[in-house]
């Protein structure tokens, strides 16, 4: 646990560099898997420096797949994927008890499911039952799996990304927010304009991707984890956090008077802790030894988004999570222009 | 370009928030505090109190100055808040917020470049606002203080009484003209109601008891003045009776009743205004008179007259030798003396002194009729076959005056069309019923005061007492053509 206290030091600027250098490392290996999504690969690095499992929503076609399976590559880390369909049961994923016989004894064997790897790419995971979405509960927060009562821990670091397709929702299963929950980012794929597109035409092939070499190591990784542990938050910047999330609730003094009956439930503690990590490790692609208020409020959106429950007046409204998110921000910044205000 | 360190760039910063908080929570007092003294200002102003500017309201200041100073303490963001602001505004990136927790260790430098990079951008201080606001007390307060000074606005009752004291003042000159009272009694009445006036101006608040006050003293010098004429006609009347008796015995007292005549006559204060003339059949010869001593005549008349000494002294004068002659000079100072009183009447007695001196009047003038011989026809009266103007012609006499009570009074409005009556006006106020004077009416046609007095005690409306004093009018007038 990194020490707060007034005596902690912070990163040494080198320290800062590299891990940053880390970042930008993975990053412009992604910019050439995904060419375009600068915003969208940042947030995809911020979760995985922060150990976070990342959500991606969009339309089919935007490269969510291959962003994931390129990360997978770059980080030389076991990477499986499993394509979520209705069909799929929960021991597809973890695996199950396999009976096996060996020198004339049979016993069973547990034969570890796709889960077992570093990187798992859940394709489309609102297809599958929710009988099977809840499988990856305790896979997603405990980092292990349980079947028949034998735990089995995963490998370390272990990340989930998913995808989901916010179209043709025939068939589909809403993820239920306990697991959304588990998510640190919800991250919404963006369309491209015309001058990606023609970027894209002019570097793919059969729409394959480049070939990408590992350019990181579970080592490293670890190295980059310890370096964001060690990203100073200062108590100014948690107090705008804890402001921020406190807000998201119906009845909070903090909640501005525009939020009023738009939100039945807001985030959760886990919502708090998992921005002001995500800052964290925001701060460290910076390049800063210190989380700035800034970190806060650019990642709030894809942190505080998937974990608001709208009340009927937003619904009817037609806001989304995300807007009211941004008027959060907005009315909830940290100091406010004119300094106005008191002790408090 | 800011140049300086973290802890100056703070310090700039509280200095500015404290000295825009200052003139903030200082400009919303005094507008509070000058709007709302400036109506107060206002309002006791138009209640007629004067209240002069004072360099020593300046003082008011205070309150805004303490009201500003313990807002700036309390009010101020406080040094984490204002290290949050500068952190952002200059976009240091958090490093500012973390220096006041740990050591910065080796991003200090990194921090102080960043501070020397970015523009000092300083909070609104929004200065302008605050002074406009104070531009509404102070125009509030011009108007107010420049406003002419209110002339001091007198109470109610204030001109109730100078109204009084200015009747007071009418009837003490009336009296004056009509010499009912002597001059110096005047003239001390006179002083008084003026030292009122005087009082009254000064806006010093006079008690009614003052001002009711005068009436008493008025009626005080009436009576006194009536007791010296009731004591003028009975020596009148004394006279009168010792020239008509036929006893010996008292022809001896003719001087003696003359001189006490004279006497009283002086006393009262009317001697002066009795013709020289009536004088002249007094003998210069003092042995004239029964007792060889001769009259006394008070030193005025005999100033008058010419009768006085080397000395200065008085010559003592005898009676007329003729009979007749005294007769008349002792009917002309009995007359005299009637007339004064009767005068003294006319300008209102007290209901008993008038009862008093209307029975001496009576007497004397039987007295004067039974002088006249068994010859003389007898006067009839109300019930006797005689006429009575009845209490038209009488006066009326209003007590208990309610000049400062006129809550009784009620304004009504005329019917539309109807003029009010020129006929009309306003004999005085009273709560009762007005007593009549029937002195006017116990002239010569009344015998004896009773029927009269019934008569008098009828209430008249004022048209009714019109009505009668035309009728006794157009009859005399008829009368007399």
């Amino acid at each position: 646990m990194p020490d707060n206290t007034p005596s902690s030091t912070l990163l040494d600027p080198r320290e800062v560099e590299r891990g940053q250098a880390l970042l930008l490392g993975l990053k412009e290996g992604l910019s050439q898997a995904l060419i375009g999504q600068d915003r969208l690969i940042e947030l995809c690095l911020i979760a995985l420096a922060a150990r976070g499992h990342l959500l991606l929503e969009g339309l089919p076609g935007l490269g969510k797949t291959e962003l994931v399976k390129a990360m997978g590559a770059l980080l030389d880390m076991d990477f499986s994927r499993v394509q979520f369909t209705p069909d799929l049961l929960p021991g597809d994923i973890t695996g199950g008890p396999v009976l096996q016989e060996t020198e004339g004894q049979r016993s069973f064997v547990f034969q570890k499911g796709p889960i077992f790897a570093h990187l798992v790419l859940a394709d489309e995971i609102n297809r599958a039952s929710p009988k099977t979405q809840s499988a990856l509960l305790e896979a997603m927060q405990e980092h292990r799996v349980t079947v028949l009562g034998e735990s089995h821990d995963l490998p370390d670091p272990f990340f989930v990304l998913a995808t989901q397709n916010p179209i043709e929702l025939e068939g589909t299963y809403p993820l239920p927010e306990a697991q959304l929950d588990r998510f640190l980012f919800k991250v919404d794929v963006p369309g491209v304009g015309s001058d990606v597109l023609e970027a894209i035409l002019l570097n793919r092939r059969r729409g394959q991707t480049p070939r990408m070499d590992p350019i990181m190591d579970a080592q490293q990784l670890q190295e980059l984890f310890d370096l964001v542990d060690q990203i100073y938050l200062p108590e100014a910047v948690a107090r705008y956090t804890a402001r921020l999330v406190s807000a998201t609730h119906p009845g909070s003094p903090e909640a501005p008077t525009e939020l009023e009956g738009c939100l039945r439930y807001g985030a959760s503690p886990r919502a708090a802790i998992a921005l002001g990590e995500a800052g964290r490790a925001s701060a460290l692609l910076a390049g800063r030894p210190n989380v700035d208020f800034s970190d806060i409020e650019q990642l709030a959106r894809p942190v505080l988004s998937h974990r608001l429950i709208l009340d009927h007046r937003a619904r009817i409204e037609g806001r989304t999570p995300a807007e009211l998110v941004d008027i959060l921000v907005r009315e909830l910044s940290p100091v406010s222009e004119n300094l106005s205000g008191g002790r408090s | 370009m800011a140049l300086s360190s973290p802890q100056s760039e703070l310090k700039h910063l509280n200095r500015l928030l404290r000295l825009r908080t200052f003139a903030r929570s200082f400009s919303r007092c005094t507008l509070a505090m000058g709007l709302l003294a400036g109506a107060l200002l206002l309002s006791v102003r138009l209640f007629g109190i004067e209240l002069q500017p004072s360099p020593l309201w300046l003082l008011g200041l205070l309150l805004p100055i303490a009201w500003a100073i313990g807002a700036v303490r309390i009010q101020t963001p406080d040094a984490a808040s204002q290290a949050d602001w500068l952190d952002r505004k200059r976009q240091l990136g958090g490093l500012l917020v973390t220096s006041r927790e740990v050591d910065l260790g080796p991003w200090k430098d990194q921090l102080d470049s960043s501070l020397a990079r970015s523009d000092r951008e300083d909070p609104k201080l929004g200065l302008a606002r605050p002074f406009m606001a104070l531009a509404a007390p102070i125009s509030l307060w011009i108007v107010v203080l420049f406003l002419p000074p209110q002339a001091r606005s007198s109470k109610p009752w204030e001109s109730l009484q100078a109204h009084r004291l200015q009747r007071f003042e009418e009837q003490l000159d009336k009296l004056e003209e009509t010499k009912a009272l002597e001059e110096e009694e005047i003239q001390s009445l006179q002083e008084r109601v003026r030292a009122l006036q005087q009082k009254l101006d000064k806006g010093e608040t006079l008690d009614w008891e003052e001002v009711d006050g005068l009436d008493r003293l008025l009626d005080q010098s009436k009576h006194e003045r009536l007791v010296k004429l009731q004591e003028a006609l009975n020596a009148a009347k004394t006279l009168q009776e010792t020239l008509d008796s036929s006893d010996p015995a008292l022809s001896d007292l003719k001087a003696p009743a003359l001189q006490d005549l004279l006497d009283k006559l002086d006393d009262a204060g009317i001697l002066a205004d009795i013709p020289l003339d009536t004088f002249d059949s007094l003998s210069t010869d003092p042995s004239d008179a029964p007792d060889s001593t001769g009259l006394e005549l008070p030193e005025a008349l005999a100033q008058a007259l010419g009768r006085m000494d080397a000395e200065g002294k008085s010559l003592p004068v005898g009676l007329p030798m003729d009979g007749e002659a005294l007769e008349k000079l002792a009917k002309a100072l009995g007359e005299a003396c009637e007339g004064a009183c009767e005068g003294l009447a006319a300008e209102g007695l007290q209901a008993a002194d008038l009862e008093d001196l209307e029975a001496l009047l009576e007497e004397y003038k039987a007295c004067l009729s039974r002088g006249k011989g068994a010859g003389g026809r007898p006067k009839a009266g109300v019930g006797k076959g005689g006429v009575d103007e009845g209490p038209g012609h009488a006066k009326l006499h209003y007590v208990n005056e309610t000049e400062g009570d006129r809550s009784s009074l009620v304004t009504r409005k005329l019917p539309k069309g109807r003029k009010p009556s020129t006929e009309w006006q306003t004999l005085g106020v009273s709560r009762g019923s007005p007593q009549i004077d029937p002195k006017r009416s116990t002239n010569q046609t009344s015998g004896t005061s009773a029927g009269a007095k019934a008569s008098h005690r009828r209430r008249l409306s004022p048209h009714h007492r019109e009505v009668v004093r035309r009728y006794f009018s157009e009859s005399d007038s008829k009368k007399k053509k």
